[in-house]
């Protein structure tokens, strides 16, 4: 990728985020809150979009992102009254930019007057009447620029270029202008030497050479400026066009130092990092906790007493080694507002798509959580949103005849819990209709005909592969992926989904995702020869399973008598067809509290301690496993397994009856037979 | 600014042996698994190193051994043997594991030695002959004789089909 891609991604990436403050800043505008500092963050987002389209000669963008900086600064400076209908003009305006800039981020090339609806409109809103040419004008200017220069036309461009003695002490490199240049089409270079002194007197670090290219190119003055675009204001440069055709008069001229682009203002708050760094540090970091686990393994009663001060640093290192791993992953972390911002457009589109009129309120937007958590939070988001206004929410004259508001309102909202983070989404709608999604079940054969399920039972069969509740596959959604794909993703990331449902009422989606992907303190257990890590923020207790807490229960397995409650009880070495050890009498449980809040013992046969534990990715080179929520790597060097609890009661409660050696056999034959 | 030479420092893999790729030949790494010679192109191997322990890993094909952890990342190791359905392999420390990248993912294949680097013509792979035999391996790609020897090239891309027994 050459310096300019480079710099177009970075643009690019900025767009992204000021289009989500901008439509953030604009949906507070909307709730009512006239803060005119939500305006002047507004025209910054605006003003930053249109610097940047025009360091890159996005033409067609700067047009359209004039009107809506005009627009802007005359209500910043109070020239202009914020009315509704403006707003409303400008949000859908913002809408529009956001699609204009992902056309340029693509190079796509949109409908002739895509974007003049929303700018004229804008326009008229504010009432620049007698600036309804505005657009047009600009717009029209656009086109001529570009017309200028039909595609494969080319042209002979002569180029005049001059460094000044600070070009090269600026670490800029002429060659590279010069490469550049050449990608646009054959050039002839001449070099101008009469300056050069005498070799004893010359500066290295000086520019002494004036170069002339001929170009011959189909490129616009602006490609042909890019290429110039670092040392512009180092050197005395001079770009003359002429048709090939008749080489007459030159059409356009520029000189250095013209119209450069508005310094963007630079924020020292804030710094952009890849990723890819952040997870460099992440990683050795959590190599660093490993070592430290290691370390911490060898101070015993015995080192303290010889080397006294050598435990007492190291005890301070490890201090300090957890709160550097804190600080790095608090670095992943970002607030969910970065998705929830999109989520009023959609709702925005789907409401004007399907005739309903629908609201939407967003709490917790600056709840963080690990950026690829976010990341990936964003589909299933998007899914679920869709579902509650084209399935959720009834059509306007249905809900007044139910008595409810003619507009519907979802809710969303994010909140932490402990060391999770809980997503609601919320809709004031029908609610699920169970006896339609009873019949679908039966139909597609997911449960018996004679099933006997609760409501909630019902309610979450939605989340069945290949479940999907719509009459007719509409453009919105129900496309055969349905809450089935939702639910995966939110497992893959470790959380779980759940629905709540009250016929006529309307539906509650709830999301519980970790915090991070990245690490989790967790309780070392042993199950036969295999090491497991237990969340410990599941854990409610660990006791020693004596035999008169322990009954037998019919059909049911054991149950374990705990706080005036019986716990059903799951032995890890049947769950995951462990060999038993010989004389092992010690029997633990630990229970643990389960996604639903239920609690559940799972029988251990020692306990090994409790330490941090960084979170490997076992899908990264191999599949996601029932039952398991990822990998760790101990102090020891060696792999263990984290317990997905949740998961572990599910995968005993589908085969209660699976001794070690059945399971063996039926997962032979399946692996014989592809 | 970026400056373009730092590009020069990081040549692909691939660009390593233009000379051969040119005449359609390709490096092999071959390893043998009992009696009989397997090969695996050498741009898919990372590394090669010794067995150690694995953690096993619940509902997972027989093939599967576990997982190791290769400085820091979650790998998990296949029995050659197994998957070949000659039997399953009994490691000790002599035993190696050939860390390759299918598909993205690393992968260790757990053999009984690596024997050879090959170079071999893309025109001297043979297809499998039909034997009507029921039992046709689905997990070779070809054959080529190597002084008078037989080497199975491994399909890696097959080799690690329905890992997980849901």
């Amino acid at each position: 990728m050459d310096d300019i891609e480079l710099f177009k991604k970075t643009f690019f990436q900025e767009c992204a985020d000021l289009l989500g403050s901008l439509e953030a800043q604009l949906g507070s505008l909307q709730s009512g809150d006239r803060d005119p500092e939500l305006v002047h963050e507004s025209f910054r987002a605006i003003h930053s979009i249109k610097g940047g389209a025009g360091a890159f000669g996005f033409r067609r963008l700067i047009a359209y992102v004039h009107v809506m900086e005009t627009v802007f600064d005359l209500i910043r400076s109070d020239k202009l009254e914020l009315s509704d209908e403006l707003l409303n003009s400008a949000v859908r305006a913002s809408d529009v930019l956001a699609d204009l800039v992902h056309a340029a981020e693509v190079g796509q090339d949109l409908e002739a007057n895509f974007e003049s609806a929303a700018a004229n409109d804008l326009a008229q809103a504010a009432g620049l009447d007698r600036d309804q040419s505005l657009f047009d004008t600009l717009a029209s200017q656009s086109s001529t620029a570009t017309m200028s220069a039909p595609p494969g036309a080319k042209r002979r461009c002569t180029i005049e270029f001059q460094p000044k003695y600070d070009m090269l002490r600026r670490a800029n490199e002429p060659i590279l202008i010069v490469r550049q240049l050449k990608e646009l089409g054959d050039v002839k270079t001449m070099v101008d030497t009469s300056a050069l002194p005498a070799l004893d007197a010359i500066d290295a670090t000086d520019a002494y050479l004036a170069w002339t290219f001929e170009l011959e190119t189909d490129a616009g003055i602006d490609v042909v400026r890019e290429a110039f675009e670092f040392v512009e204001d180092d050197c005395h440069l001079s770009i003359t066009f002429e048709d090939i055709a008749d080489a007459a008069e030159p059409v356009l001229a520029a000189s250095a130092g013209g119209e450069t682009p508005a310094p963007r203002a630079i924020s020292t708050a804030s710094i952009r990092v890849e990723l890819e760094r952040v997870d460099r540090l992440v990683n050795l970091v959590g190599e660093i906790a490993i070592g430290q686990a290691m370390v911490s393994q060898q101070i015993d009663d015995e080192l303290v007493k010889t080397h006294p001060r050598l435990v007492q640093e190291l005890t301070a290192l490890l201090a300090h080694t957890h709160n550097l791993q804190e600080s790095v992953m608090a670095i992943r972390a970002q607030p969910v507002k970065s998705i929830f911002a999109r989520m009023p457009r959609i709702v925005r589109e789907l409401s004007d798509q399907t005739g309903k009129a629908v609201r939407i309120e967003m709490a917790g937007e600056n709840t963080e959580i690990d950026k690829t958590v976010i990341e990936q939070l964003l589909d299933p988001l998007t899914h679920m949103i869709r579902n509650a206004v084209d399935h959720g929410i009834e059509a306007p004259q249905d809900r007044l005849a139910a008595g409810k508001p003619e507009e519907g309102l979802i809710r969303l909202r994010a909140e932490q819990r402990g060391s999770r983070i809980v997503v609601e989404i919320t809709d004031d709608g029908r609610g699920i209709d169970r006896e339609r999604v009873r019949r679908k079940a039966i139909d597609k054969k997911l449960i018996a005909a004679d099933a006997h399920l609760s409501d909630e039972e019902i309610d979450n069969l939605i989340f069945l592969p290949g479940f999907s509740t719509a009459d007719s596959i509409s453009d919105i959604s129900g496309r055969g992926v349905g809450m089935d794909v939702v639910n995966k993703n939110i497992r893959k990331l470790g959380g779980r989904v759940s629905i709540r449902s009250v016929p006529g009422r309307g539906s509650s989606v709830m999301l519980t995702l970790p915090l991070t992907l990245a690490v989790l303190d967790g309780m070392v257990v042993r199950s036969g020869d295999e090491t497991f890590v237990i969340p410990l923020t599941n854990i409610i207790e660990s006791l020693l399973l004596r035999d008169d807490l322990v009954n037998d229960v019919a059909g049911s397995g054991k149950v374990l008598k705990f706080r005036n409650e019986y716990l059903a009880l799951i032995d890890l070495k049947q769950t995951f067809n462990i060999p038993a050890q010989q004389d092992m009498p010690n029997e633990l449980a630990i229970v643990v509290e389960v996604e639903d809040g239920s609690l559940v013992g799972l029988v251990v046969d020692e306990i090994q301690g409790q330490q941090q534990v960084v979170i490997k990715s076992l899908e990264e080179n191999f599949d996601v496993i029932p039952g398991i929520a990822g990998a760790t790597i101990l102090g020891d060097g060696e792999v263990a397994l984290i317990l997905d609890a949740t998961a572990v009661r599910e995968l005993n409660g589908r085969r209660p009856a699976n001794s070690a050696n059945t399971g063996k056999a039926t997962m032979e034959n399946q692996e014989i037979h592809p | 600014m970026i400056d373009d030479t730092m590009q020069s420092e990081f040549p692909g893999v691939m660009g390593q042996n233009p000379d051969e790729s040119s005449e359609g030949a390709a490096q092999y790494v071959a390893f043998v698994v009992g009696e009989q010679t397997y090969c695996v192109d050498i741009m898919s191997v990372r590394e090669i190193r010794a067995w150690t322990g694995t953690t096993s890993l619940p509902n997972a094909a027989e093939f599967v051994r576990g997982v190791v952890n290769l400085r820091g990342v979650v790998v998990p190791i296949i029995d050659l043997r197994i998957r070949l359905d000659q039997g399953e392999t009994d490691p000790t420390k002599s035993h190696v594991v050939v860390i390759v990248m299918i598909d993205g993912k690393l992968n260790g294949m757990l053999v009984d030695a690596v024997s050879d680097i090959l170079t071999i013509k893309k025109t001297d792979i043979m297809p499998i002959p039909d034997t009507g035999g029921e039992a046709e391996n689905p997990y070779l790609d070809g054959l080529i004789s190597v002084e008078e020897d037989m080497v199975a090239m491994i399909a890696l891309d097959r080799l690690i089909e329905r890992t997980v027994v849901h």
